[in-house]
């Protein structure tokens, strides 16, 4: 029963506990560790047996050590070692099944079965028999993977908590993938792109308690602005916005802080520079432009090369030459939202250019803006038409989409009127009727905050998802 | 109380007298096992069992197949025992709690992960079968190796002997009749290894009312099987009638 010294099997069930113990924390790097130590200190022990009873017994336990070390191989080669007619009773079938399980798991390949199992089950959206797989294989996978897939299939599972302690392990085990970081967080930011609030903010208070980094503050200060936007009375809506550039100002600290590999990764300085730009609206809101402007500045540093932190410069600054400059700028580096070209085409208004201001107009309504917005842009095209004598019939057509687009709009209406009545007076000189301010105020970002925002996230709410299965797709070909 | 077991070639042969319920000390009151106590009653492994299988008595009792309230630190368990010494078994109920433990609700729910759902179960029952081995029984494990896919838990017994526990967990059992059939089964195997142990099958929940159960019963071999034992040797064909 007892086959080696008390002091060595104690010592083995020792470390065969601590072993499942890590293994059940997720680390299978000292799991493994462990109960090949167990394995070892057990064989070490043979040549003290004299009987072949005990010594295959012995071989037994520590064979079932390398197994559950993932050491197959090794388990392999103590199995051959051991006698089955040695073997007690009780002993003969559990070792015969153990070593049918031990000759399958060794064969070269079954590691690649695991891992297209788990592409498959991915592709398949069964993460709950992703989780069972992996508890069942969890060395087919470096611990930092391991625990990155189990974080992102309990999110797609909405066992926030779980995520959230996963993506803990897998930064403190892989803390030098620079991605993760990103990845971490991108599903709880398209939670709240989604506008599903409470469950972004229940998501990102487990994220910040147990992933405090930077780019948690930076997901949580984003939340905040579209908390703000929905808020019921001004007292909280200016809280919350206060709430969000505290975070803001902690995720700037820590994102300085961060390795230059993380914060010169990608996706990291993609959601920095979003909530650099969110910061800046939510200081224009507070009445602080000379804040929002800063907000913008930082953005512009991490992103000179994209067009975002420029419309977000130029849309606190309009009107103002560097505004337009910003815009321009935007539009070289590829702006694919319609804020540059709305204001492009408000500024090309007021100078009386109706051509250029016809073109940004077009250009705009082609990136789809919201209701409000477009209503303008049929209003303006409708005058810059006018102003080129156009078909009246056009002309009206396009006054009524903007009207029936925003029929509360007084500014419309009249802008209308002054039309139809242009259209009695019949001179061949006749003069511009008195567009009613045609773009009257510049574009109010508080009052336009929904669809400026939104334009600023990614605009594909699969993003997060997309980002995971590229994980998937890397960890899963890596012994193909 | 479930009736009396059938546990087929199993007999009870002893010699002595044997002592029925009333016989036994009767506890001062209701039993309360603290999880964190598992440090203290098993000196050689106690540290490690109770970080080793601790949480996974605290994810059965308390998240799944039964969910108690968050912030619950506690779940009764019914216990049909047969102490040595006694033919019958009979009920006694203690009260697992982990209030002051270190296991934590996070560490609860990785394990729901990290381990498979039939280890979890096993590791729980092994986990109850080490508080309630040492409070009723006076014993400590002094061995923990897994071989093959079954467990080797020894056990110190308060005379200096040690013996076998055979273990074994069922999440959900609605009949109860699973748990007799591993019982019976179990107590079978802790006796193709010696002449006596003892068998404990922990169900985390039991018949309608989902209770948490646990038999914890210890097995001789019958006197005349324990003679042919001797005549033929341990590693002989099988001794089952």
């Amino acid at each position: 029963m007892n086959p080696t010294s008390p002091s060595r099997t104690e010592e083995a069930s020792q470390l065969a506990l601590a072993a499942q113990t890590a293994l059940a924390a997720g680390d299978t790097d000292r799991a493994r560790d462990l109960h090949r130590a167990a394995g070892d200190l057990l064989l070490s022990g043979i040549s003290r047996l004299r009987k072949r009873s005990e010594q295959d017994s012995l071989r037994f336990l520590a064979a079932t050590q390398y197994y559950l070390a993932g050491s197959f191989s090794r388990a392999q080669q103590v199995c051959r070692k051991i006698e089955e007619r040695y073997l007690a009773d009780s002993d003969r079938r559990p070792f015969r099944e153990f070593r049918q399980r031990v000759n399958e798991q060794a064969t070269a390949g079954y590691d690649d079965k695991i891992r297209n199992s788990l592409k498959s089950l991915w592709e398949g959206n069964d993460h709950r028999r992703i989780l069972e797989l992996l508890a069942e294989n969890p060395y087919v996978l470096s611990r930092s993977d391991l625990a990155f897939f189990r974080a992102i299939c309990c999110e797609q599972l909405h066992d926030y908590r779980g995520a959230a302690l996963f993506f803990a392990d897998a930064l403190k085990w892989g803390a030098n993938d620079p991605d993760m970081l990103g990845h971490s967080v991108a599903a709880a930011i398209m939670m709240t792109y989604e506008r599903r609030l409470a469950e972004a903010e229940l998501y990102l208070n487990h994220l910040l308690e147990l992933v405090p980094h930077a780019l948690t503050f930076a997901a949580a200060s984003i939340l905040r602005l579209y908390q703000a936007k929905a808020a019921r009375n001004d007292d909280q809506r200016r809280s919350l916005m206060r709430e969000q550039l505290r975070l803001c100002e902690s995720a700037g600290a820590a994102f300085s802080d961060l390795p230059e590999t993380q914060s010169q990764s990608p996706s990291s300085r993609a959601w920095m520079v979003l909530c650099l730009e969110c910061a800046s609206f939510a200081a224009l809101g507070l009445g602080d432009r000379q804040k929002a402007l800063g907000f913008s500045d930082r953005a512009l540093v991490l992103a000179p090369s994209k067009s975002g932190p420029y419309t977000s410069r130029g849309t606190i600054s309009y009107p103002s030459r560097q505004a337009v400059e910003d815009f321009l700028s935007a539009e070289r580096l590829g702006e694919k939202s319609y804020i540059s070209c709305y204001y492009l085409a408000h500024d090309a208004l007021t100078r009386n250019e109706f051509r250029d201001a016809e073109q940004w107009c077009g250009k705009a309504l082609r990136r789809s803006p919201g209701i409000k917005i477009k209503a303008q842009l049929y209003e303006w095209l409708a005058i810059c038409r006018a102003e080129a004598h156009s078909d009246p019939n056009e002309i009206r057509t396009l006054f009524h989409l903007a009207k029936d687009l925003d029929p509360k709009n007084p500014r419309i209406e009249q802008n209308y009127s002054l039309f139809e009545s242009s259209l009695s007076i019949s001179q061949p000189n006749q003069e511009r009727p008195g567009w009613e301010e045609i773009v009257p105020q510049p574009p109010d970002p508080l009052q336009e905050q929904d669809d400026l925002v939104s334009a600023y996230a990614l605009p594909d709410s699969k993003i997060a998802f997309e980002m995971h299965s590229k994980f998937v797709g890397r960890v899963t070909r890596q012994a193909a | 109380m479930d009736e009396l077991l059938d546990v087929g070639h199993i007999e009870l042969d002893n010699p002595i007298r044997m002592a029925t319920p009333e016989d036994l000390p009767a506890p001062p009151g209701p039993i309360v096992l603290e999880l964190r106590s598992l440090e203290q009653r098993h000196p050689v492994l106690g540290k490690s069992l109770l970080e080793c299988f601790g949480a996974s008595v605290v994810y059965r009792l308390s998240h799944a197949p039964v969910k108690l309230s968050d912030d619950s630190v506690s779940r009764m368990v019914s216990v049909d025992r047969r102490p040595p010494g006694t033919v019958t078994p009979f009920e006694q109920r203690v009260t697992i709690e982990w209030n002051s433990s270190a296991m934590t609700r996070d560490q609860a729910i990785r394990f729901g992960y990290t381990l498979p759902n039939d280890r979890i179960t096993e590791n729980a029952a092994i986990g109850v079968m080490c508080l309630l081995i040492n409070e009723l029984e006076g014993a400590s494990v002094s061995k923990v190796l897994q071989r093959g896919a079954g467990g080797d838990y020894l056990i110190s017994l308060p005379d200096g002997s040690e013996v076998q526990v055979e273990v074994s967990g069922i999440s959900v059992d609605s009949t109860g009749r699973e748990a007799r059939k591993r019982l019976s089964e179990k107590s079978a195997q802790v006796l193709t290894a010696a002449d006596r142990g003892f068998a404990s099958v922990t169900t985390f929940s039991h018949r309608s009312d989902e209770a948490a159960h646990s038999y914890l019963h210890h097995v001789v071999r019958p006197a005349s099987a324990q003679e042919s034992r001797m005549q033929t040797g341990p590693n002989d064909k099988p001794r089952r009638r």
